[in-house]
């Protein structure tokens, strides 16, 4: 009896040991190596500690800051796909005609590959590509823009692909959720007469508040530390460093030819970025709590 | 009943776990040797997997215990792989790389082996001078060609012939060049198709045009040293030639969206008269297509200085890591690449002539390749390329030149980027830049 | 159940709109790896006029796709089952046992699912190495669980919060041990949870293209993504080729998805009920 008691006192840390072992050797000891390299440099096999030379050099490039801006930019597409996700469930959530039919569909291109996608949408958006093509067709010539290769435009063509390949995610997730809120409290509110949108603010939000959450933050962190293959296959970060983000700044510089410890600078200043966005997550959580 | 089930998936995971690792053991077994190859070049040299394989077996037969395993890597992954498994000591025995600057960057970092630690001075000997100096610093041998190309312009002779130029002889001058544009553009034909997007092109015109008014290799490096700078017309000429190419509408309208190779490919498609190739590709095409369509042509001559009018002769190279398990073997095993019978397979199979005195030019049928033979007999060789500073390349140029096409950077303005960005790079890689400043002296 | 069929011609409008975005791309996809070269020059939107297989061949030819497939499948398979596993086990734990440093822990753990991978792959690579797995699948399956756990285990715990003690309760009164309680009840409870992480994993690993490309350095290792990137630099004239490329690496995901959306989706409903 006695025995089992002191078993059980263990059991929870036997149950996180197979976790925290993998997760040790996978994510934190990478992680100390990366903040321990980012304080030195490394040539011909000698490595000399630098203090914040990385830093300073990092900070000077203005590469760090046109990647730190495009990953911001990136955040502004959260909102869009939640509030756009949000609106197409609660339409299909009102068994509109064919809404099984719709939800396939919408759903499609998040399980398709990225480099797939890539690639299509490269030749759908090239100058002289499908799109552009269907524009002159049909004689609207001033619309045919080089979507990849315009300074003002790159960057938001390739936003534009990343949403149109996420949001089927958002959408089946929140109509998941309304379908197993309560009929009762919409069928009490129709009785009170409310109006669609009085329904969807008062009722569905509310509802599907926790998945929404969830949502926002795994759609954050797809933004900034998810985009990657985007950008490797769609844009190599160009035309001029227009569609530079962290990640790609990060691959360039350690294995580009740059200084690779420059590039492990820049890894932290992201590690910091992200740290805060998941501090500010469990503060609002907590409040809630 | 849901215990079971458990069980089962666990088990399942296990077996399957253990089935993988068990499959991937390594073929080390039975006293056999195993050299890995890493290796690229089907881009620029079509055909060259199909002569690997046939040298990987040629090998393996006349080595029963060794075995080779060679593996293609793709053009953005080359160095990556490289890097990832050398910092780990992991690397294969032999490693591809592009020559000039983007090997030696590699030796500097310590990631190299010096390969006449393994092979005698005569060995070596069977290589021309001229291509080991591209890979010689700090009085050693640090890597031997893989293959040997030369840049050259590419062009449809029946565009030529439509829009009333003489095909056999477009142009020589600027001039000339900027006359046949015209004619070209006014017979309704792109006259340049080039691919811009992944950011390789930017040094190609460098080598077609970059080098013009300068005399000699020196005057390059004070450049890259930071002595000269962009600003100086000497140097810059260059970015106002791209620009009046643009303005003029010769280039294609589609620039920005292709990637190098597709923008290539226009000359193939009939979408342009004319594109920067490499000679082994020039030659597919002459293949596929008939020596009465497609010619080529030396970059046209607008500057003053000595190497106005040159031929850039690269070679890509192959070096030994430092973490190679078996560098006797791989030095061997270059070597073989060097023997007349395989030299004379990579010219056959893949169009590409090895800098090596096993080359025989009598083995040459190619109208192209003769044309080009003749050429590098008669003028200097050099290439802007391969005396670019570490990162110049990346963190410069492809941004700047992107710029000039999406932005309508002025040529002025271009300029003064390029400065800045080699300074950063100097400022950021200072122990590479030294090391790179010795072996740019010692090379010229 | 009657329920008035709600939604006027607008909503219908917008979303054959939305469907005709999304599947353009797919129709543009498919109908041109069926077209010859000369007529996609020519007419790349419509269908083609002389239908042909060609593209296919030339696709297929030289390129072990068969071995791609299997290989991405293998590693997809292996990875999302043994992260789901293990963040039943952690969420479990976090959820529904009480111990010195729970929260703490907890908090440790949820950062780490927005590390991106980019920045480990050098120092993963060694630690590879001391392990000498250096070119096996293992070395792959272990980085991408490490990669997953945090967010798969952040959901299943909260999954789990919501769960009743009650329920628990009961089980232990039956005489249940703590494993018995979360294979027996917990488990099947939490199949929604499992399912809408399992399918965030299997689509982001299926995707997964840096750590493959480096990580896997053996012709008979590589995966479809890997694969797919040589129709990025080499066929580029003969679109067609490309994209019936493309489809071969598509459909068998596009099929197993329809097949599975069923259960998908019922998954996901599953037991969502309470809160």
């Amino acid at each position: 009896m006695k025995r089992k008691r002191k078993i059980g006192r263990l059991a929870p840390y036997l149950y996180l040991l197979p976790t925290f072992i993998v997760l040790i050797v996978v994510i934190v000891i990478p992680i100390i190596y990366v903040i321990v390299q980012s304080f030195y440099t490394t040539f011909a096999n000698e490595t000399v500690f630098v203090g914040l030379r990385n830093y300073r050099l990092a900070f000077e490039d203005e590469l760090l800051m046109i990647a730190l801006k495009n990953n911001l930019k990136l955040f502004l597409c959260v909102p869009v796909l939640t509030v756009l996700s949000l609106a197409i469930a609660s339409l299909l959530y009102n068994k509109m005609r064919g809404w099984r039919f719709y939800r396939s569909v919408i759903f499609i291109p998040y399980i398709l590959a990225i480099p797939v996608v890539g690639i299509v949408f490269s030749y759908l958006l090239q100058y002289n590509g499908v799109i552009n093509t269907m524009l002159r067709a049909a004689g609207i010539d001033g619309l045919a823009m080089d979507w990849l290769g315009d300074p003002n435009l790159a960057f938001p063509s390739v936003a534009i692909v990343i949403m149109w390949k996420q949001i089927g995610f958002g959408v089946v997730l929140f109509l998941a959720r309304m379908m197993s809120i309560d009929r009762a409290l919409y069928e009490s509110a129709d009785v009170d007469g409310a109006t669609w949108f009085q329904k969807f603010v008062h009722i569905t939000i509310p509802q599907t508040k926790s998945i929404i959450e969830f949502y926002v933050i795994i759609t954050l962190i797809e933004m900034l530390s998810w985009v990657f293959n985007f950008i490797y296959v769609m844009t190599a970060g160009g035309p001029g460093n227009q569609t530079l983000v962290l990640e790609y700044l990060i691959y360039k510089k350690a294995f580009g030819g740059g200084d690779f410890n420059i590039a492990m600078a820049i890894s932290v200043v992201l590690l910091v970025i992200a740290s805060i966005l998941i501090a500010i997550h469990q503060i609002v959580m907590r409040k809630e709590d | 009943m849901k215990k079971v089930s458990v069980v089962l998936v666990m088990a399942m995971v296990v077996s399957l776990l253990a089935g993988c690792s068990g499959g991937d053991g390594g073929s080390e077994d039975s006293g056999q040797t195993t050299l890995t190859v890493w290796y690229w070049g089907e881009q620029e040299v079509p055909g060259y997997k199909e002569y690997m394989d046939e040298m990987v077996a040629r090998y393996e037969e006349a080595n029963p215990d060794i075995k080779v395993e060679a593996v293609l890597q793709e053009s953005d992954n080359l160095y990556t792989a490289f890097r990832t498994a050398e910092a780990a000591g992991e690397g294969p025995d032999i490693q591809y790389m592009w020559g000039g600057t983007q090997a030696m960057e590699d030796v500097w970092k310590g990631n190299v082996a010096p390969i006449s630690d393994y092979l005698t001075e005569e060995e070596l000997s069977v290589i021309p001078q001229w291509a080991l100096s591209q890979t010689n610093w700090d009085g050693k041998q640090w890597a031997v060609p893989a293959y040997g190309f030369t840049y050259v312009i590419a062009y449809d002779k029946e565009a030529m012939t439509a829009a009333g130029v003489d095909p056999e002889n477009p142009f020589t001058t600027w001039d000339e060049f900027l006359d046949c544009c015209e004619k070209l553009k006014n017979a309704g034909i792109t006259p340049l198709g080039m691919g811009l997007k992944d950011g390789y092109l930017p040094a190609w015109i460098g080598i077609f045009l970059g080098q013009q008014n300068l005399n000699s290799v020196n005057e390059m490096i004070s450049l890259m040293s930071g002595e000269e700078s962009f600003t100086d017309p000497k140097y810059s000429e260059w970015l106002d030639k791209i620009v009046e190419l643009k303005d003029a509408g010769y280039i294609n309208d589609d620039i920005l969206s292709l990637d190098l190779y597709q923008g290539q490919q226009l000359i193939e498609s009939g979408k342009a008269a004319m594109t920067l190739h490499t000679q082994p590709y020039a030659v597919s095409l002459e293949q596929s297509m008939g020596s009465d369509k497609i010619g080529v042509a030396m970059a046209p001559v607008y500057g003053d200085g000595e190497l106005a009018q040159s031929v850039a002769v690269p070679s890509q190279v192959y070096v030994i890591p430092n973490s190679a398990k078996h560098k006797e073997e791989a030095a061997d095993f270059l070597m073989f690449l060097q023997e007349e019978e395989n030299v004379k397979s990579l010219y056959e199979m893949a169009n590409a002539m090895m800098p090596s005195n096993n080359f025989k030019e009598e083995w040459v049928t190619s109208e192209i390749d003769k044309e080009i033979l003749a050429w590098q007999a008669e003028y200097p060789s050099f290439c802007y390329q391969l005396y670019f500073a570490p990162m110049f390349e990346s963190d410069g140029l492809i941004p700047t030149v992107q710029k000039m096409f999406s932005e309508d950077l002025p040529a002025a303005d271009a300029a003064a980027e390029l400065d800045e960005a080699l300074a950063k790079c100097i400022e950021q890689n200072p122990e590479v830049h030294e090391a790179f400043l010795e072996w740019s002296v010692e090379e010229e | 159940m009657k329920r008035k069929r709600k939604g006027g011609i607008i909503p219908q409008i917008l979303m054959i709109l939305l469907v005709v975005v999304i599947l353009f791309p797919l129709y543009f996809m498919s109908v041109n790896s069926f077209k010859t070269h000369e007529e996609y020059v020519n007419n790349m939107i419509g269908l083609p006029h002389a239908f042909t297989v060609q593209n296919y061949v030339e696709a297929f030819e030289g390129k072990p796709f068969g071995q791609w497939f299997l290989n991405s499948m293998l590693l997809t398979i292996a990875a999302v089952l043994v992260t789901g596993i293990l963040a039943l086990l952690a969420g479990y734990a976090f959820a529904k046992m009480k111990f010195r440093g729970q929260k703490a822990l907890f908090r440790v753990i949820v950062p780490l699912m927005s590390v991106p991978p980019v920045v480990m792959i050098i120092p993963q690579f060694q630690i590879i190495k001391i392990f000498g797995l250096v070119n096996t699948r293992v070395s792959v399956i272990i980085i991408y669980v490490g990669i997953m756990l945090p967010m798969t285990i952040y959901l299943m715990r909260n999954f789990m919060k919501t769960v009743p003690d009650s329920l628990l309760d009961a089980a232990k009164i039956d005489g249940c041990g703590r494993l018995k309680a979360l294979t027996a009840i917990m488990m099947p409870l939490s199949i929604p949870a499992l399912i809408t992480s399992s399918l965030v994993n299997i689509v982001w690993v299926w995707n997964e293209l840096l750590i493959s490309l480096v990580f896997l350095q053996r012709e008979e290792l590589r995966t479809l993504m890997v694969g797919i990137t040589l129709f990025k630099g080499r066929f580029t004239l003969d679109i067609p080729v490309i994209m019936a490329g493309l489809v071969i690496a598509t459909v068998p995901i596009v099929v197993i998805y329809i097949f599975a959306q069923k259960y998908l989706v019922e998954g996901m409903l599953a037991g969502s009920v309470k809160e």
